[in-house]
């Protein structure tokens, strides 16, 4: 064919390639092909023929499957509902525009429970599950229609990277990706063949604290070291606040736990004793609520040590601010999300194969390369490799962000800016370093509601 | 005399008005002179007041009714269940200290700020409305006045970071350069102090305007009687201007009031996250989601408010009748 299609042409085998891209039944190369076809209108024969034989590899469900042409309604976190992954997805699949409402955590769980038929995909953590997953507003994905399935980190599928990991406590995402159903989560150890949400990133979370006024610092516990008394701030939220604040706690050996990841209503009320009588002292100078709050404590010279996400970090640190990640000799806060399809969407075949193709995009090199290049990783870590591999310079992003090794070149963000210097190493290490270690994940107790209680009491002690 | 007489007629339209607004946030009506206009159709009346009526039930009333009805709902793990009635939402506030005590500092903190901007800002309107002659500058001043509120809401609340803060400009001057001090002072920032601060800076200007009307539409022969009768300045304030000023202080007041004792997010972020008020507890139990128990939150500070504002209003009829 070496005349451009015709426009009926164009539309058929557009429709072809989202169809087959929704149903993952041919995995990358239809990706491969979808985004050709998308980059230009008269790419001809070949992309053309592949979609042909992918159809015909269809199964005979795939055939009722009209292509979807539309919106889909994305509720989740402002991490990855970025304008960057909607235009790349947007592009690559041409007909179908996404929305994405962002929103806190607590806000999306109180969305998924009360207004399931507002969205069409939710894009969570695993540790929203325990509470989400019992009002069966989400679905059941079979392992069959994750397109890389076989390719999930181990950390994702077993908890551990190497043999002599510490999985950490917690909400792992290996203790909440299978389900039983579409209402029963099938619980730590039991490999079923049904997944909750096709997993996207995940990272390794600890503490960031000003390097010039106090020195290398691998432990938890100096936000409890008398030097930086006033000048402490964690997060303001009951569960990864007082995570940050237990691991900190236990560091100083002022307490153990037994499962920092879900604790008894004594040792809650044995730290948040100990919490409130810090509190009283003056040693807090802020809980902080949002990104931009951190960075401002950070650099205003507030507070010497916080809770901290890794971009935060970064941006202080491209602003020659001299602030470093801490890696813990105890261990990191790991967190893992992921995307999964609301029930309702079901009633529409084509709107289901275009979630699912969605779901499946996450694992591509694209959206991967976007995250990663926020120190991100996905849980197709190769895909991680495939998309920082494909920028300029690409060797220099992936040696920076998941091999450990010193930048050889200014690494830009997704968005342009330039936010790792020459030189630079990464706090922490290589990917195997940085999730080798974790002493616990993001977590959802079952004494939620006493804990936050408890935390309203900390914070107007 | 036909000045006056004109002067009169707006007197009188200026307390009508003020009448109105106090018949609006729910004062048992004051007797609203509706004889002194021209006789209306009552047809007409109705469509004037139409409008009015329809906004408040659809966005006032509506609402309240919901968060009532909300605060008494049963709380489940997936929202809550609207045919299970149950005082949970109430019980749950009251089980520990934190709630009455965030309620008592919010309204320690709502006074606070309405007395300051009453000190503040009753200086300014009359400066603003006695001081200055020409309407041209008065106008001019008043826009000036109205400034802070050009610049977004977050933008003004982040500014008192570089004036407040460890490294601001009051403790680098405290510190550095008159050194009367060895280490920065915390409790600039991220503190009471702050917030009230803050909240001053937010609101006078819903002090400033009422009492600047107020004054501005005052009888000039009132105060030429008192001062040919022989009364020094500070009487003729005293027993003239004062009394007269008033019903503007008192709308002042209801402004400052309900607009600090709902707050949050300047609580928030000059707090630092350390400091609680109502509105920021009511946000935390929102946020986790307990709607019923944040719907009670809101319903008991909704009548706390409204209590306020009765006292307030009750005072006034008190001066009314002086």
């Amino acid at each position: 064919m070496s005349n451009p299609d015709s426009d009926d042409m164009r539309r058929m085998n557009r429709r072809q390639f989202v169809r087959n891209a929704g149903l993952g039944a041919v995995g990358l190369t239809a990706m491969g092909a979808l985004a050709a076809c998308g980059g230009s209108d008269d790419s001809g024969s070949s992309s053309s023929a592949a979609a042909d034989t992918a159809a015909a590899a269809d199964t005979a469900a795939a055939e009722e499957v009209a292509p979807y042409q539309g919106t889909l309604r994305v509720v989740g976190l402002g991490v990855d509902l970025i304008d960057p992954i909607k235009a790349a997805f947007e592009a690559a699949t041409p007909g179908v525009t996404l929305e994405f409402t962002v929103k806190s955590t607590p806000e999306v769980t109180q969305l998924a429970l009360t207004q399931p038929d507002s969205f069409d995909i939710m894009s969570g953590y695993y540790h929203q599950l325990d509470q989400i997953w019992p009002s069966g507003n989400l679905q059941a994905i079979p392992t069959s229609m994750m397109t890389r399935f076989a390719e999930i980190s181990p950390l994702i599928a077993d908890g551990k990277l190497a043999e002599n990991n510490n999985p950490g406590q917690g909400d792992a995402p290996f203790r909440k990706l299978f389900a039983n159903s579409n209402t029963e989560l099938a619980g730590e150890g039991n490999k079923t063949d049904m997944i909750t949400m096709v997993p996207g990133n995940h990272n390794s979370d600890s503490f960031g604290y000003n390097e010039k006024e106090l020195g290398e610092q691998t432990s938890w516990g100096i936000m409890f070291a008398p030097e930086v008394k006033g000048k402490v701030a964690l997060i303001d939220d009951p569960e990864i606040g007082l995570m940050d604040a237990a691991m900190a706690a236990e560091a100083a050996g002022v307490m153990t736990f037994v499962d920092k990841g879900n604790m008894t209503k004594e040792e809650i009320d044995e730290i948040m004793a100990f919490l409130i009588s810090k509190k009283k002292e003056g040693w807090f100078r802020g809980f902080w609520a949002t990104f931009d709050e951190s960075v401002n404590f950070m650099s205003s010279g507030e507070v010497l040590v916080e809770s901290m996400w890794s971009p935060a970090v970064s941006l202080l640190q491209a602003q020659d601010f001299p602030v470093r990640y801490a890696a813990p000799t105890e261990g990191y806060r790991g967190w893992g999300g992921g995307n999964s399809v609301f029930s309702h969407v079901a009633d529409d075949p084509s709107k289901q194969a275009a979630a699912m193709a969605y779901l499946n995009w996450w694992n591509t090199p694209e959206p991967a390369g976007i995250m990663a290049a926020q120190g991100y990783y996905n849980a197709v870590i190769n895909a991680s490799y495939e998309g920082l591999g494909a920028f300029p310079d690409g060797e220099a992003y992936q040696g920076y962000y998941l091999d450990g090794a010193p930048a050889t070149t200014t690494l830009n963000d997704p968005f342009g800016q330039p936010t790792i210097m020459e030189g630079e190493v990464r706090d922490g290490g290589s990917y195997e370093e940085r999730c080798g270690n974790f002493a616990v994940w993001n977590s959802r107790m079952d004494e939620a509601d006493y804990l936050t209680q408890k935390w309203q009491e900390f914070k107007s002690a | 005399m036909s000045s006056d007489d004109a002067k009169h007629a707006a007197l009188e339209e200026a307390k009508r008005e003020v009448e109105e607004a106090e018949s609006l946030t729910g004062a048992s009506a004051v007797a609203v002179h509706a004889t002194t206009g021209p006789r209306r159709s009552p047809l007409v009346t109705l469509a004037w007041v139409a409008p009015g009526t329809i906004w408040l039930l659809l966005f006032l009333i509506a609402p309240l009714v919901m968060i009532v009805l909300v605060s008494v709902w049963q709380k489940t793990p997936v929202g809550f269940d609207p045919f299970a009635f149950t005082t949970e939402g109430y019980t749950k506030l009251f089980d520990t200290p934190v709630y009455l005590d965030t309620l008592k500092d919010t309204i320690i903190r709502a006074l606070i700020v309405t007395a300051l901007c009453i000190l503040i800002g009753y200086p300014i309107a009359y400066f603003l409305a006695r001081g200055v002659s020409s309407i041209r500058y008065q106008i001019a001043l008043f826009v000036f006045v109205l400034a802070p509120f050009w610049v977004a809401y977050v933008v003004r609340i982040v500014a008192w970071l570089p004036v407040l803060g460890r490294q601001g400009v009051i403790n680098y001057f405290l510190v550095e350069v008159i050194g009367v001090r060895a280490e920065p002072i915390d409790a600039l920032l991220y503190s009471n102090f702050a917030i009230i601060l803050a909240l001053v800076q937010l609101y006078v200007l819903f002090m400033v305007t009422p009492i600047f009307f107020q004054l501005a539409t005052l009888d000039n022969a009132a105060i030429e009687a008192a001062r040919d009768l022989g009364a020094t300045p500070a009487k003729v304030f005293r027993e003239v201007i004062l009394p007269l000023s008033l019903p503007g202080v008192l709308i002042g007041c209801i402004f400052v009031f309900v607009l600090v004792m709902g707050e949050f997010a300047t609580v928030r972020l000059i707090g630092g996250g350390t400091i609680q008020s109502v509105g920021t507890l009511v946000y935390d139990y929102y946020k986790l989601p307990d709607l019923p128990t944040a719907a009670a939150g809101a319903t008991i500070l909704v009548a706390v408010m409204t209590i306020g504002v009765a006292v307030l209003l009750r005072f006034s009829k008190i001066r009314e009748v002086v």
